[in-house]
């Protein structure tokens, strides 16, 4: 019994292994993920005009003449908002029609109270932008989506009817005869107009 | 003969006996070896697990608005490919097991290592998995269910939606997903 003991003993002592559950881990594979990105540029405007109606007999507009002319023609300003996001990031725009200085107080002044802006995002319908003794400041939102990499247009347009309020605008605003241009916005306020491009969703084809 | 010469004989002979080193006297002893049992341990392990490829893409995270319950998946390409928030990432992987002992029972748990490299998407993307069909990240195995074994699992990965804003932080980035698939044994009691 005590030679038994001993040699059980020697190989409980010997302790060379170890023994343990089985177990098995594994990664998988690493998966890259980008994340994309949503920007928003907005050009330098052209300027144009657009007809409203022909002008009355005393009064000649030739052609290419630039600025407003009282109840003949308007004056508009397109700017180009471009949409510099990547892929899957379509948005639709927001515009803060906003002039940062009254550059003729004199002009503002006596064009504001008849004066009519209007603005448009793209294919949608005009709205009218309100005016204050400081200027402009006013937010106009197209639920329109424009594609990464594409642009839409925003046009301001502005305009002084023939008569207002029992006043000739034409003679009032324009008394010098054989003027080459008519108001021009742009000698009147500083317009700097700022985009909001807020992300929509990927809609299915 | 005398008797005292018969002793002295019969001592000298049995000292003889004794002392001639012929033969020794030992209580009886034998060996045998009993037939041979062959003893094979079972095995845990994976097999080759394809979760790197095949994830789909589609935007519809809740809260997109309008909602795009019905949006199209699309194969992700995560060399050309951005997300956007709304995104999620959908895979479903097959992940092969082999285990084998009468009385082997494991626990199958998914989990993910640190994304790398840290991004401004650390903490904004979510995950979510079901393995076996369940809601979870944990499932048994045992070897009563066959050798080879394979066990589905869904990984989903998702840029919420949230609300509008124009800080940048989660534009622009680059991180990556790894999963880790482990079996523990478990007794077969548990």
């Amino acid at each position: 019994m005590a030679i038994t003991a001993a040699v059980l003993g020697a190989l409980l002592i010997g302790g060379v292994p170890s023994y343990a559950s089985f177990a098995s881990s594994v990664n998988g594979a690493q998966l890259r993920i980008l994340s994309g990105t949503l920007g928003a540029t907005i050009s330098a405007p052209s300027v144009g005009t657009a007809s409203i109606a022909t002008a009355p007999s005393r009064v000649v507009v030739r052609p290419g003449t630039p600025g407003m002319v009282p109840g003949v023609q308007s004056q508009t300003l397109t700017y180009t908002v471009t949409n510099t996001g990547s892929a899957r990031a379509p948005a639709s725009a927001s515009v803060r029609v906003l002039s940062t200085a009254v550059t003729d107080a004199a002009a503002w002044t006596a064009i504001r109270p008849s004066l009519q802006v209007t603005a448009r995002i793209g294919s949608d319908p005009a709205v009218a932008v309100a005016t204050t003794a400081t200027g402009i400041d006013a937010t106009v939102t197209s639920t329109a989506a424009i594609q990464a990499g594409a642009t839409t247009p925003v046009v301001l347009t502005f305009t002084l009817p023939a008569s207002s309020g029992g006043v000739d605008l034409l003679t009032a605003l324009l008394p010098s005869a054989g003027t080459s241009s008519g108001l021009s916005i742009r000698s009147i306020l500083a317009m700097q107009p700022q985009v909001t491009l807020t992300q929509v969703p990927v809609m299915a084809p | 003969m005398r008797n005292a010469t018969k002793a002295v004989i019969a001592g000298v002979a049995g000292i003889a006996l004794l002392t001639g080193g012929a033969g020794s006297l030992a209580y009886w002893q034998q060996a045998q070896n009993g037939s041979q049992v062959a003893i094979t341990s079972g095995t845990l392990s994976f097999g080759a697990i394809a979760d790197g490829t095949g994830w789909t893409l589609q935007q519809n995270a809740a809260g997109v608005s309008p909602a795009q319950s019905n949006a199209s998946a699309v194969t992700y390409d995560p060399t050309t490919v951005k997300i956007v928030p709304g995104d999620t990432l959908t895979k479903t992987i097959s992940v092969p097991v082999s285990i084998t002992g009468t009385n082997n029972k494991a626990t199958f748990t998914l989990g993910q290592l640190t994304p790398t490299p840290a991004s401004g998407l650390d903490g904004v993307l979510t995950y979510a998995t079901k393995v076996n069909g369940t809601t979870g990240t944990t499932a048994t195995v045992l070897a009563s269910g066959g050798a080879s074994q394979t066990i589905p699992v869904q990984i989903v990965i998702t840029f919420p939606w949230g609300t509008a804003d124009s800080t940048v932080t989660t534009q622009g980035q680059t991180t990556s997903f790894q999963a880790t698939y482990t079996l523990t044994q478990v007794p077969i009691g548990n």
